[in-house]
């Protein structure tokens, strides 16, 4: 039995018992997609997963190689959506990209 | 390339890796587990469970209800078919008798083939506050996606709708009292960084001798105290603090040691509203009013 001391929030911030980190993105819970293959001959096929953790950080699950290649040639929307984020897996976005060959010669969308 | 949404105003989900969260009359915005950790079973989205979708039904928040607890999880799935290649912006918004309160936005990139397709799923909560829900009204959750380039991505929006009575007042104690902590009646009240007065309603014990207002941390890390009527409560929940972002970042447990056992206080972390204290084993433990959010 431990009897308690009440402390008051400066003396916990100066005793560094809290971090006061607040909730980073409001009142959402990021979210999750995931890229099925389609499969004509049983179920599909799990490509890859993205977990958006926060607005400024990004999770991937999965990459499949020829999805490398895929987005490859679509720097216009890839390069938009990647902006939000900057980390990827935990790594610097710019250098997430540049390790995964994600950026490339600028061509139009379609 | 077909394209639609799904929507859901929710009490809790389950992860299919067994991650539970409850939202409904629980403190603002708790550690939140690896909700999105589940397998790749896309037949039900990636939740193992939504637990009691109230879109479309009546509400009456007496009797327990105060500022500072959550009520609902919107939650959202989107499902585009390839061929596909567009920018959009994905829009969740709560609103009070139309008028918006809480929403959170982001940019969706559908990048998909002919071969395949992709199915999108992100929740945003709300409560009961004065900058939330502060009135008996209808209150509604919208999902949307607006395009921004490339192919159209859009999908058209789509609203649950909840009916709210008995909506407790918001006001806010004044912040010279934060950090409040007493016993009144049988029940622990507190003052939390969001200036909310809170009573926790224990659990009762046993007939000791001691006296009134006393309060203690035991060997399982649980608040005891003593209520005006002499006998022991026990807070009914506590979590030791499993991460330090909202959405379960990189770990920070805080565990600071056995040497700051009994500390106790309020922070402004999470949603502001719970308790917060070191444990005889020296990590950081939450408590609060309101239900266990992870039962």
């Amino acid at each position: 039995m431990i009897p308690v001391k009440i402390i008051m929030p400066e003396e916990a911030k100066a005793k560094g018992l809290t971090s006061d980190k607040k909730m980073p993105i409001g009142d959402g819970i990021a979210g999750a997609m995931v890229v099925m293959k389609k499969n004509k001959e049983g179920p599909d096929e799990l490509v890859e997963k993205y977990v958006m953790k926060t607005n400024k950080e990004m999770e991937l699950k999965f990459m499949h190689k020829d999805r490398v290649k895929y987005l490859k040639r679509n720097k216009g929307n890839f390069e938009k959506y990647m902006n939000q984020f900057k980390t990827i897996n935990g790594v610097d976005k710019d250098k997430f990209i540049k390790n995964n060959n994600l950026i490339v010669e600028d061509k139009d969308i379609k | 390339m077909a394209k639609s949404s799904c929507l859901w105003i929710l009490q809790g989900v389950c992860s299919t890796s067994g991650n539970i969260m409850r939202m409904y009359h629980t403190n603002f915005n708790m550690p939140v587990p690896l909700l999105f950790n589940g397998s790749g079973d896309c037949t039900s989205g990636f939740m193992a469970a939504r637990y009691v979708d109230m879109c479309d039904t009546s509400h009456a928040l007496a009797g327990t209800w105060y500022p500072g607890y959550e009520f609902a999880l919107g939650d959202s799935m989107y499902l585009h078919d390839g061929p596909l290649n567009g920018l959009g912006c994905v829009y969740q918004l709560w609103k009070v008798d139309g008028s918006p309160i809480n929403s959170f936005n982001f940019q969706l990139c559908i990048d998909q083939g002919a071969d395949s397709w992709a199915m999108y799923e992100s929740m945003v909560n709300t409560g009961i506050a004065g900058w939330e829900i502060d009135s008996n009204s209808t209150v509604t959750f919208q999902n949307q996606i607006t395009s921004i380039s490339g192919d159209d991505i859009s999908i058209a929006a789509k609203t649950g709708t909840v009916i709210l009575s008995n909506v407790p007042n918001t006001a806010q104690c004044s912040s010279t009292i934060t950090g409040s902590i007493w016993v009144e009646g049988n029940e622990l009240a507190y003052i939390n960084s969001a200036r909310f007065k809170h009573k926790i309603l224990g659990y009762y014990q046993i007939t000791p001798a001691g006296t009134p207002g006393s309060i203690w941390i035991d060997n399982t890390h649980y608040l005891n105290w003593i209520g005006a009527d002499t006998n022991v409560y026990k807070a009914p929940w506590r979590i030791c603090q499993f991460c330090s972002s909202f959405t379960n970042g990189a770990p920070d447990n805080p565990s600071p040691g056995a040497g700051y056992a009994g500390n106790i206080w309020v922070d402004n972390q999470f949603g502001c509203t719970h308790l917060s204290y070191i444990g005889c084993d020296g990590n950081k433990y939450l408590a609060g009013a309101g239900l266990y959010p992870y039962t």
